[in-house]
Protein backbone atom coordinates (compact mmCIF):
# COMPACT_ATOMS: atom_id res chain seq x y z
CA UNK A 1 0.00 0.00 0.00
CA UNK A 2 0.78 3.35 -0.65
CA UNK A 3 2.95 5.26 2.25
CA UNK A 4 0.94 8.19 4.14
CA UNK A 5 3.79 10.67 3.54
CA UNK A 6 4.08 9.65 -0.46
CA UNK A 7 0.30 11.20 -0.31
CA UNK A 8 0.95 14.05 1.84
CA UNK A 9 3.50 15.13 -0.98
CA UNK A 10 0.62 15.88 -3.24
CA UNK A 11 -1.29 19.09 -3.12
CA UNK A 12 -4.51 17.03 -3.43
CA UNK A 13 -4.27 15.85 -0.29
CA UNK A 14 -2.19 18.66 1.99
CA UNK A 15 -4.90 18.92 4.05
CA UNK A 16 -6.12 15.93 5.01
CA UNK A 17 -4.99 14.32 8.53
CA UNK A 18 -3.99 10.94 8.91
CA UNK A 19 -7.60 8.75 9.04
CA UNK A 20 -8.53 11.00 5.93
CA UNK A 21 -5.43 9.83 4.15
CA UNK A 22 -5.93 6.21 5.12
CA UNK A 23 -8.92 6.33 3.52
CA UNK A 24 -8.01 7.36 0.28
CA UNK A 25 -4.80 5.29 0.47
CA UNK A 26 -6.52 1.98 0.33
CA UNK A 27 -7.80 2.80 -3.25
CA UNK A 28 -4.40 4.58 -4.34
CA UNK A 29 -2.53 2.54 -6.96
CA UNK A 30 0.82 3.14 -8.24
CA UNK A 31 2.75 2.48 -11.86
CA UNK A 32 5.96 3.50 -13.31
CA UNK A 33 6.79 5.17 -16.67
CA UNK A 34 9.68 5.84 -18.59
CA UNK A 35 10.73 8.60 -21.07
CA UNK A 36 8.44 9.71 -23.64
CA UNK A 37 6.34 6.88 -22.31
CA UNK A 38 2.54 8.40 -23.18
CA UNK A 39 0.12 8.68 -19.74
CA UNK A 40 -2.77 10.11 -21.76
CA UNK A 41 -3.39 10.39 -24.97
CA UNK A 42 -5.55 13.14 -26.05
CA UNK A 43 -9.10 12.48 -27.42
CA UNK A 44 -8.68 8.92 -25.86
CA UNK A 45 -11.58 8.21 -22.83
CA UNK A 46 -10.46 9.34 -19.48
CA UNK A 47 -10.35 6.44 -16.68
CA UNK A 48 -7.92 7.72 -13.91
CA UNK A 49 -7.04 10.33 -12.15
CA UNK A 50 -2.95 10.63 -11.85
CA UNK A 51 -0.69 11.93 -8.98
CA UNK A 52 2.80 12.48 -9.43
CA UNK A 53 4.88 10.88 -6.85
CA UNK A 54 8.45 11.07 -8.65
CA UNK A 55 9.56 12.46 -11.95
CA UNK A 56 7.94 15.47 -14.04
CA UNK A 57 5.12 14.94 -16.88
CA UNK A 58 5.34 17.14 -19.99
CA UNK A 59 1.02 17.99 -21.57
CA UNK A 60 1.13 18.70 -25.03
CA UNK A 61 -1.85 19.02 -27.27
CA UNK A 62 -1.96 19.20 -31.53
CA UNK A 63 -1.97 22.96 -33.08
CA UNK A 64 -3.02 22.77 -36.47
CA UNK A 65 -0.57 23.93 -38.73
CA UNK A 66 2.30 23.33 -36.20
CA UNK A 67 2.14 19.90 -34.80
CA UNK A 68 2.71 19.03 -31.15
CA UNK A 69 3.19 22.23 -28.80
CA UNK A 70 3.63 21.43 -24.95
CA UNK A 71 1.00 23.39 -23.60
CA UNK A 72 2.04 22.81 -20.03
CA UNK A 73 4.92 20.79 -17.63
CA UNK A 74 3.91 19.10 -14.20
CA UNK A 75 6.43 18.41 -11.54
CA UNK A 76 5.90 15.92 -8.57
CA UNK A 77 2.97 16.62 -6.02
CA UNK A 78 0.92 17.56 -9.07
CA UNK A 79 -2.40 15.52 -10.21
CA UNK A 80 -3.88 15.06 -13.88
CA UNK A 81 -6.31 13.36 -15.86
CA UNK A 82 -9.28 14.60 -13.41
CA UNK A 83 -10.89 17.37 -15.57
CA UNK A 84 -12.14 13.99 -17.99
CA UNK A 85 -12.92 12.06 -14.96
CA UNK A 86 -15.16 14.68 -13.73
CA UNK A 87 -16.81 15.25 -17.28
CA UNK A 88 -16.70 11.81 -18.33
CA UNK A 89 -15.76 13.43 -21.47
CA UNK A 90 -11.91 12.17 -23.42
CA UNK A 91 -8.28 13.66 -22.54
CA UNK A 92 -8.57 17.22 -23.86
CA UNK A 93 -4.11 17.06 -23.63
CA UNK A 94 -1.57 14.48 -24.18
CA UNK A 95 0.34 13.93 -21.26
CA UNK A 96 4.30 11.93 -21.25
CA UNK A 97 6.41 10.97 -18.89
CA UNK A 98 9.90 13.02 -19.23
CA UNK A 99 12.61 10.90 -17.87
CA UNK A 100 11.34 8.12 -15.37
CA UNK A 101 8.49 8.58 -13.70
CA UNK A 102 6.12 7.23 -10.32
CA UNK A 103 2.55 7.85 -10.66
CA UNK A 104 -0.09 7.18 -8.46
CA UNK A 105 -3.55 6.71 -9.70
CA UNK A 106 -7.56 6.51 -8.79
CA UNK A 107 -9.48 4.62 -11.30
CA UNK A 108 -13.18 6.73 -11.92
CA UNK A 109 -14.96 4.08 -9.32
CA UNK A 110 -12.98 4.62 -6.25
CA UNK A 111 -12.52 8.19 -7.30
CA UNK A 112 -16.39 8.81 -7.22
CA UNK A 113 -16.79 6.46 -4.33
CA UNK A 114 -14.55 8.52 -2.44
CA UNK A 115 -16.81 11.10 -3.12
CA UNK A 116 -19.73 10.02 -2.28
CA UNK A 117 -18.79 8.31 1.10
CA UNK A 118 -17.46 11.08 3.39
CA UNK A 119 -18.61 14.35 2.80
CA UNK A 120 -15.35 16.08 4.86
CA UNK A 121 -13.12 13.58 2.62
CA UNK A 122 -14.96 14.92 -0.45
CA UNK A 123 -15.13 18.24 0.33
CA UNK A 124 -11.24 18.22 1.18
CA UNK A 125 -11.13 16.67 -2.42
CA UNK A 126 -13.21 19.28 -4.31
CA UNK A 127 -11.60 22.25 -3.10
CA UNK A 128 -8.24 21.07 -3.56
CA UNK A 129 -9.42 20.38 -6.94
CA UNK A 130 -10.47 23.90 -7.57
CA UNK A 131 -7.83 25.96 -6.10
CA UNK A 132 -5.52 23.65 -8.92
CA UNK A 133 -8.08 24.55 -11.38
CA UNK A 134 -8.30 28.22 -10.69
CA UNK A 135 -4.56 28.17 -11.06
CA UNK A 136 -4.35 26.54 -14.57
CA UNK A 137 -6.86 28.76 -15.84
CA UNK A 138 -4.78 31.82 -14.58
CA UNK A 139 -2.04 30.34 -15.94
CA UNK A 140 -3.26 29.03 -19.73
CA UNK A 141 -4.77 33.00 -20.41
CA UNK A 142 -1.17 34.37 -19.25
CA UNK A 143 0.29 31.93 -21.56
CA UNK A 144 -1.85 33.45 -24.36
CA UNK A 145 -1.07 37.08 -23.06
CA UNK A 146 2.73 36.06 -23.28
CA UNK A 147 2.62 34.52 -26.83
CA UNK A 148 0.52 37.51 -27.63
CA UNK A 149 3.63 39.74 -27.11
CA UNK A 150 6.21 37.39 -28.67
CA UNK A 151 4.07 37.30 -31.64
CA UNK A 152 4.42 41.33 -31.91
CA UNK A 153 7.95 41.08 -32.00
CA UNK B 1 -37.21 39.02 -10.27
CA UNK B 2 -37.70 35.24 -8.58
CA UNK B 3 -34.28 34.53 -7.30
CA UNK B 4 -34.70 31.55 -6.40
CA UNK B 5 -36.04 30.67 -10.03
CA UNK B 6 -33.08 32.22 -11.77
CA UNK B 7 -30.77 29.77 -8.77
CA UNK B 8 -32.64 27.03 -9.56
CA UNK B 9 -31.54 27.57 -13.78
CA UNK B 10 -28.26 28.17 -12.96
CA UNK B 11 -24.78 26.04 -13.81
CA UNK B 12 -23.94 26.87 -9.78
CA UNK B 13 -26.71 26.06 -8.35
CA UNK B 14 -28.93 24.10 -10.13
CA UNK B 15 -28.60 20.90 -7.74
CA UNK B 16 -29.83 22.67 -4.57
CA UNK B 17 -32.79 20.95 -3.12
CA UNK B 18 -35.37 23.57 -2.69
CA UNK B 19 -34.26 25.04 1.16
CA UNK B 20 -30.77 25.31 0.36
CA UNK B 21 -32.07 27.14 -3.20
CA UNK B 22 -34.19 29.70 -0.66
CA UNK B 23 -31.08 30.31 1.84
CA UNK B 24 -28.60 31.09 -0.97
CA UNK B 25 -31.58 33.56 -2.55
CA UNK B 26 -32.21 35.68 0.54
CA UNK B 27 -28.48 36.28 -0.09
CA UNK B 28 -28.59 37.64 -3.05
CA UNK B 29 -29.03 41.33 -4.66
CA UNK B 30 -30.33 42.04 -7.72
CA UNK B 31 -28.14 43.93 -9.86
CA UNK B 32 -28.50 45.43 -13.29
CA UNK B 33 -25.33 46.78 -15.71
CA UNK B 34 -25.18 48.66 -19.05
CA UNK B 35 -23.95 47.68 -22.18
CA UNK B 36 -19.85 47.72 -21.97
CA UNK B 37 -20.40 47.86 -18.10
CA UNK B 38 -17.43 45.73 -16.25
CA UNK B 39 -18.80 43.52 -13.93
CA UNK B 40 -15.32 42.09 -13.21
CA UNK B 41 -12.16 43.88 -14.22
CA UNK B 42 -8.72 41.77 -14.05
CA UNK B 43 -6.10 42.08 -11.12
CA UNK B 44 -8.90 43.76 -9.07
CA UNK B 45 -10.21 41.74 -5.67
CA UNK B 46 -13.24 39.31 -6.76
CA UNK B 47 -15.78 39.86 -3.36
CA UNK B 48 -18.76 38.72 -5.11
CA UNK B 49 -20.07 36.41 -8.40
CA UNK B 50 -22.86 36.94 -10.42
CA UNK B 51 -25.72 34.74 -11.51
CA UNK B 52 -26.73 35.64 -15.23
CA UNK B 53 -30.29 36.34 -15.45
CA UNK B 54 -30.87 38.64 -18.57
CA UNK B 55 -28.00 39.08 -21.35
CA UNK B 56 -24.78 38.30 -22.05
CA UNK B 57 -21.04 39.01 -20.79
CA UNK B 58 -18.17 38.76 -22.22
CA UNK B 59 -14.85 37.11 -20.53
CA UNK B 60 -11.92 39.20 -22.02
CA UNK B 61 -8.15 39.09 -21.37
CA UNK B 62 -5.99 41.89 -21.36
CA UNK B 63 -3.31 41.61 -23.92
CA UNK B 64 -1.78 44.98 -24.19
CA UNK B 65 -2.27 48.46 -23.21
CA UNK B 66 -4.82 48.84 -26.19
CA UNK B 67 -6.53 45.23 -27.13
CA UNK B 68 -8.21 42.27 -25.35
CA UNK B 69 -9.18 38.98 -26.49
CA UNK B 70 -12.80 37.50 -25.56
CA UNK B 71 -12.14 33.74 -24.19
CA UNK B 72 -15.61 33.10 -23.88
CA UNK B 73 -18.97 34.58 -24.08
CA UNK B 74 -21.91 33.43 -20.86
CA UNK B 75 -25.51 34.21 -20.96
CA UNK B 76 -28.09 33.12 -18.76
CA UNK B 77 -27.32 30.74 -15.89
CA UNK B 78 -23.91 30.95 -16.24
CA UNK B 79 -21.70 32.63 -13.49
CA UNK B 80 -19.12 35.43 -13.22
CA UNK B 81 -16.37 35.73 -10.68
CA UNK B 82 -16.11 32.29 -9.90
CA UNK B 83 -12.90 31.92 -9.03
CA UNK B 84 -11.40 34.69 -7.08
CA UNK B 85 -14.60 33.83 -4.85
CA UNK B 86 -13.18 30.41 -4.56
CA UNK B 87 -9.32 31.32 -4.41
CA UNK B 88 -10.09 34.57 -2.63
CA UNK B 89 -8.12 36.71 -4.84
CA UNK B 90 -8.22 38.85 -7.62
CA UNK B 91 -9.85 38.92 -11.35
CA UNK B 92 -7.11 37.48 -13.69
CA UNK B 93 -9.77 38.27 -16.83
CA UNK B 94 -12.63 41.38 -17.21
CA UNK B 95 -15.90 40.34 -17.96
CA UNK B 96 -17.96 43.00 -19.75
CA UNK B 97 -21.76 43.25 -19.94
CA UNK B 98 -22.14 42.78 -24.11
CA UNK B 99 -25.40 44.74 -23.31
CA UNK B 100 -27.69 45.47 -20.52
CA UNK B 101 -27.24 42.58 -18.32
CA UNK B 102 -29.48 41.48 -15.13
CA UNK B 103 -28.23 39.62 -12.69
CA UNK B 104 -28.15 38.44 -8.87
CA UNK B 105 -25.45 39.55 -6.47
CA UNK B 106 -23.93 37.19 -3.98
CA UNK B 107 -20.68 38.24 -1.88
CA UNK B 108 -17.94 35.84 -1.60
CA UNK B 109 -18.30 36.26 2.36
CA UNK B 110 -22.38 35.19 2.36
CA UNK B 111 -21.59 31.98 0.12
CA UNK B 112 -18.74 31.21 2.51
CA UNK B 113 -20.84 31.49 5.59
CA UNK B 114 -23.43 28.94 3.86
CA UNK B 115 -20.85 26.60 3.33
CA UNK B 116 -19.48 26.79 6.38
CA UNK B 117 -23.28 26.14 7.92
CA UNK B 118 -24.17 23.55 5.45
CA UNK B 119 -21.57 20.78 4.33
CA UNK B 120 -24.23 19.01 2.22
CA UNK B 121 -24.42 22.29 0.58
CA UNK B 122 -20.86 23.09 -0.03
CA UNK B 123 -20.49 19.68 -1.19
CA UNK B 124 -23.31 20.22 -4.42
CA UNK B 125 -21.68 23.86 -5.02
CA UNK B 126 -18.18 22.76 -5.03
CA UNK B 127 -18.71 19.78 -7.33
CA UNK B 128 -20.58 21.85 -9.68
CA UNK B 129 -17.94 24.52 -9.41
CA UNK B 130 -15.77 21.86 -10.60
CA UNK B 131 -17.57 21.19 -13.58
CA UNK B 132 -18.09 24.76 -14.19
CA UNK B 133 -14.27 25.24 -14.23
CA UNK B 134 -13.31 22.09 -16.22
CA UNK B 135 -15.86 23.09 -18.89
CA UNK B 136 -14.25 26.84 -18.81
CA UNK B 137 -10.46 24.92 -18.82
CA UNK B 138 -11.44 23.12 -21.77
CA UNK B 139 -12.89 26.00 -23.86
CA UNK B 140 -9.81 28.19 -23.15
CA UNK B 141 -7.65 24.97 -24.03
CA UNK B 142 -9.34 25.39 -27.29
CA UNK B 143 -8.97 29.26 -27.79
CA UNK B 144 -5.31 28.84 -26.93
CA UNK B 145 -4.88 26.25 -29.45
CA UNK B 146 -6.45 28.53 -32.23
CA UNK B 147 -4.80 31.36 -31.25
CA UNK B 148 -1.19 29.87 -31.17
CA UNK B 149 -2.22 28.33 -34.47
CA UNK B 150 -2.97 32.17 -35.94
CA UNK B 151 0.03 33.44 -34.56
CA UNK B 152 2.45 30.46 -36.05
CA UNK B 153 0.15 31.66 -39.63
Amino acid sequence: MIQREDMKGNRLFREFNDYELDMVRVVVEESLYQEGEAVLTEGEPGKRLYLIAEGKCSVTTQVPGAGTEEISSLEAGEFFGEMSLLESAPVSASVYARGRCRLFWIDRKAFERLLDEDMPVANKLLQAIVLTFCERERETTRKMESYYRMSRF
Amino acid sequence: MDKAKILARSELFKTLPPAALAAVAAKCEAVRFKEAEPLAVEGRAGDALYVIAEGHVDYVKRMDEKSGLVLLRWGPGDVVGLNPVMEGGAHHVSALAVKPVKCLRLAADDLRALCAADPSLEHRVLAQTLLIQSGRLRQITVRLREFLAKIIK
